[in-house]
């Protein structure tokens, strides 16, 4: 073990070095680039937090869920409908948000824990397209297809309302990074490693004492918590929601995709996976502007199929490969 | 003073009779072993104990508590831990992490639990294989790592079903020792083994099961020489082994 450890040490230098680069880098970085990319980068994170979130119930908990829609839904229709109809701050909206996603998560929880494999998946596609359909309908209350607008009151941070840009760039950051700090609370807690128990074996897990009931309900209250907020963080950058953008199936799947193509049940995979898929759908769409409408979803698709066909679990475990035979290289030279 | 008291117990899987009216009663420090021929009701009994499965006669009593209708992570709670047939460490992750999860059982501390986790690995001899995964150890050793991932949730009832599975005539003789050992740390335990040689060595107490209920109970030595078990089980082989 000792060994393991002064390798380990040799390991931990020069990964710190680079993160600290790139924090640095980003949040120096809006100050200097034009306004498009600190858009490009503000959706980056908001997603981010989705997709990280995601990762804690659909990487960590092992229950694959494609309607993680619900509770960012949830997030952006609560904050947006509470200051449209009562004036109250979307701060305070964004935590009641996440206690509303919380207590459905809770219910969720209740009726599909006992659903195995697929039928659980359906019944997450199920409540997302519920919620869909019940904000369509709801016209009187939601404005349906329409959809709502946030009323614009030029710059007022209490209400979440910034003139300029960097204010929801460095909101949206810091939530990101909130979210992989919560994360990694939970990796390394007792639930985390429940978690993998519960993951490997149920039967055996719930041998040595796991209540695999509570750790999943936890886990999901923790996600469905952040993916609110996610949805509230969009709500209030893009001024405009309507139930098909915030609870529509192809969200689920596009923050399920982040988590999975960047590493699932890794710590930063769902964030590269987000800069990744992010990045090369903006740049499908420049390049081939309208004339190929949905290339981005080839785009995707192609990224997701080399990941695959890889056998690597996402791009963060390509580098991991990589970056260790770099090192047995490096080694084998002194 | 019995820390285990079965009285009654009934099971039925559909058309099956899995137990019939199984009574007995565990003492506090012993080993016990468990036998009889393969289909008997004896990982049907300790799926019951563990609350798999509710039994649908009979009582279970723990330390004098009914725990009956308790789940399968309380009754680890309480105190009662099993290992399977087929061993089933979870083979992704390391000795060490297979480990940390049954240390988690009493406390919420990582560090502890860390701990907890070092004292259990030294114990059962599997401090220098700590950090290899899971599914790479050989039998014994998986062996190990299943008492250690038990003894890590404090038992004071260990069910061991079938330990000895697989192992060649040393490594019988190592899990002998190590159950041995794990008793002497006040643990009680009730072994279901197919093994004789191995049982007979160890067992303090013989319960036989046939077809779901108890045929007879009693001394290694006595039992192996009762009429019914050799005639339903045994047969002649056992009645002149020289006994501990």
């Amino acid at each position: 073990m000792k060994v393991v450890k002064i390798r380990n040490k040799k390991l931990v230098c020069p990964k710190i070095y680079l993160f600290l680069a790139i924090f640095i880098l980003l949040f120096v970085l809006p100050l200097y680039l034009p306004q498009y990319y600190i858009h490009l980068l503000t959706m980056i994170f908001i997603f981010a937090v989705a997709a990280e979130a995601w990762n804690i119930i659909g990487g960590y908990g092992g229950q694959f869920s494609l309607g993680h829609a619900a509770y960012f839904g949830v997030g952006a229709y609560t904050s947006t409908m509470l200051f449209h109809y009562f004036n109250i701050s979307p701060w305070i909206g964004l935590l009641l948000g996440g206690i509303v996603a919380v207590l459905l998560s809770i219910g969720i929880s209740h009726l599909c824990f006992r659903l195995r494999g697929p039928y659980f998946v359906i019944s997450t596609i199920a409540l997302a397209e519920t919620l869909r359909y019940l904000f369509i309908n709801q016209r009187w209350i939601t404005f349906g297809a329409r959809g709502m607008n946030i009323r614009y009151i030029g710059n007022a941070p209490l209400y979440f309302q910034f003139s300029g840009k960097l204010p929801y760039y460095y909101i949206a950051l810091l939530t990101m990074l909130i979210v992989v700090f919560v994360t990694y609370k939970i990796i390394n807690s007792r639930l985390g490693y429940y978690l993998i128990a519960l993951g490997q074996n149920q039967d055996s897990a719930e041998a040595i004492g796991v209540n695999s009931f509570k750790v999943k309900l936890i886990d999901l209250c923790v996600s469905a918590f952040f993916t609110s907020i996610a949805g509230t963080l969009y709500a209030q950058y893009i001024y405009f929601i309507d139930p098909d953008a915030v609870f529509g199936l192809s969200l689920s799947v596009q923050i399920m995709l982040f988590a999975v193509v960047g590493g699932i049940g890794t710590l930063w995979g769902p964030i590269i996976g987000t800069f990744v898929l992010q990045i090369a759908s903006e740049w499908a769409s420049a390049t081939f502007g309208s004339g190929l409408m949905g290339f981005k979803f080839i785009i995707f698709g192609s990224i997701l199929i080399i990941i695959v066909l890889s056998g690597k679990k996402g791009i963060i475990d390509i580098f991991t490969t990589l970056y260790y035979r770099l090192l047995q290289t490096e080694q084998k030279q002194l | 003073m019995a820390i285990l008291e079965i009285k009654d117990l009934t099971k039925k899987f559909g058309g099956v009779l899995a137990l019939d009216h199984l009574s007995f009663d565990v003492k506090e420090g012993q080993i016990l072993g468990l036998i009889g021929p393969n289909g008997a009701g004896k990982t049907s009994f300790f799926n019951v104990v563990t609350g798999v499965y509710a039994p649908d006669n009979g009582e279970i009593l723990f330390k004098g508590k009914d725990i009956k209708s308790l789940k399968p992570y309380e009754i680890c709670q309480k105190g009662i831990c099993r290992t399977f047939q087929i061993v089933q460490p979870f083979r992704a992750i390391t000795v060490f992490q297979n480990v940390m999860i049954g240390s988690f059982c009493r406390t919420s501390d990582t560090k502890e639990a860390k701990e907890k986790t070092l004292r259990v690995l030294k114990f059962m001899d599997l401090y220098q294989k700590a950090e290899i995964i899971a599914n790479d150890l050989n039998l014994i050793d998986q062996l190990k790592l299943e008492f250690a991932r038990a003894l890590a949730t404090d038992p004071k009832l260990l069910l061991l079903d079938e330990s000895m599975a697989g192992l060649n005539t040393t490594e019988c003789k190592a899990a002998e020792y190590l159950i041995k050992k794990i008793r002497d740390k006040g643990v009680t335990l009730v072994v279901v083994e197919h093994n004789m040689r191995a049982i007979l060595s160890i067992a303090d107490h013989i319960v036989v099961i046939v077809y779901g209920s108890k045929i007879c109970e009693g001394k290694p030595q006595d039992v192996v020489r009762d009429q019914k078990v050799i005639e339903a089980y045994l047969g002649e082989g056992f009645s002149n082994v020289a006994l501990k």
